[in-house]
Order: structure tokens, then sequence, then C-alpha cells
């Protein structure tokens, strides 16, 4: 199977507010035509939404770990700090060299900010 | 923020059993030079599967995070995955917008969503349409 478009639908009992999050806190852009609540991660989509089964924080976070790979990990965990973002893990070291920091979004979903260096491994 | 690329992570007690169903039934691309356990989720993303200690037994929560995969020739793909054993919770569900949706989970209950986008078939929201 090819997938034209790969979209994450995280969906909480409170929408809005997680949009919100990922637009302003973490900055991610509007994916323009996908609807009011999607963002573009990269290549990929996120879209928000409430859904009938789901309320409160998230039950099992471990289950889905969302990873950003970005250039500068330092600087956007700063960032993300600054405006008080919880960060579960800070720039832990990974065999195959990645750089790998953890925090959490407003429903407690994990989310990885990972760097990845040639030669670092 | 900046980002090159996103990848999912998914948590299992049983990696070898996801990665049977999304090789062989789903069958996503295999991710070259990222190992046996990872897919591609359309055209850059990365869909890893990996053991997790604090996860283990059926998704708690199958809808808190839902795999949407955008494709063309959805009657085909559902055909060919049901006749593979998959059960479907939704079937070709029409949405306002043109698109057309259909539901299945992994053996861990984890959601995923067949898309196809067909603008012939939107209409104005709240209108009651059918496939």
């Amino acid at each position: 199977m090819k997938a034209t478009r790969f979209c994450l639908n995280l969906t909480s009992g409170r929408p809005d507010a997680l949009f919100r999050f990922y637009r302003e806190c973490v900055g991610l852009p509007r994916a323009e035509g996908m609807g009011e609540r999607a963002l573009l991660a990269g290549p990929a989509v996120i879209s928000f939404d409430g859904h009938s089964e789901v309320s409160g924080g998230a039950k099992e976070p471990q289950r889905y770990l969302i990873d950003f790979f970005v250039e500068d990990l330092a600087a956007e965990q700063a960032r993300l700090e600054a405006q008080g973002v919880t960060f579960i893990r800070r720039r832990g070291r990974e065999e195959w060299g990645g750089l790998i920091s953890t925090f959490l979004d407003l429903d407690g979903n994990y989310c990885q900010l990972i760097e990845y260096r040639e030669g670092a491994a | 923020m900046e980002i090159s690329n996103t990848s999912v992570q998914l948590a299992t007690s049983n990696p070898q059993r996801l990665v049977d169903f999304y090789r062989n039934v789903v069958g996503l691309p295999p991710t070259e030079g990222m190992g046996d356990e990872s897919f591609q989720l359309g055209p850059a993303s990365v869909l890893f599967i990996v053991n997790h200690s604090e996860v283990a037994g059926p998704t708690a929560e199958p809808a808190r995070a839902i795999i949407d995969l955008h494709i063309t020739g959805l009657d085909a793909e559902q055909d060919r995955l049901e006749a593979a054993g998959v059960k479907f919770l939704r079937r070709k569900g029409l949405e306002f917008w043109g698109g057309v949706i259909s539901t299945f989970e992994d053996p861990d209950g984890n959601r995923i969503q067949l898309m196809e986008y067909r603008p012939e078939l939107a209409r104005p929201e709240g209108e009651t349409v059918t496939a």
C-alpha cells in the first residue's frame, strides 16, 4: 500500500487547546486546505479532533511517541522550556547517534525532539 | 519549529506480530536502511514498531492517536485487506468535504484510517449524503 500523505489524528477532550499548543507553543505551521485544526510537521500533517471515546489525559502515552527531527535540538528545547513545557528526558544520546529530548503536550502525549548528526554514533 | 521529518514510534509488547501485520497484511513499504521494524508512512515519514517496558496487551485508548493514510483506490485496498481477514470498524464513510474513510485496527487495537479524497462527493456541511 502506497500512501500519498500521512496524517496523525490526535483526538482530545479539548482539541482547540491542543491545537493551539502545537500551533503557538511548538510552533508548527498550518496545513492549508486540511481543515481548521491541521498543522504541518515536516512532510506529515497532525490534525486535532474531539472524539466520544477520549477525555482527560492520555492513559497510555508510551504507546505512541511522536518524533520531530530538528536541526538544533538545544535551541528548540530551550525555547519550549521557556514557555513552561515539561521535558521528561533531556538530550539523551542513543547508540545510533541520535540526541533525544522528550516533552509532554497538554494531554500528556509524548513528543520527541530528535537531532541526528553523521558520525555521532 | 523547522522539522525536517516526522516519525511515529508505535510501542507494543509483541513487536513481531505488529511488524508482520504492517508488512504482510497492510503492505506498507519498508524503510531502507532503518531496520526491519520500520515502514514508510506517506512519501517521507516513518513508522517504527518498538518494544516498550510500560506497554503490554491491547491499547487502552484506541481513538487517542489515529494513523491516517491518504491513498487512491480505497475500494481495492479495503477489499484486499478484508480478504486477508481485517475487520473494518467503519466502511467507506463519506465526509462532507469529500473524504471517504474506512477504519480498521491492527492486532493491538491501534486504529488506522484509509482516506481517499473525492471532491466530486463534497457537499455543504450538515447535508445528508450517502456514498
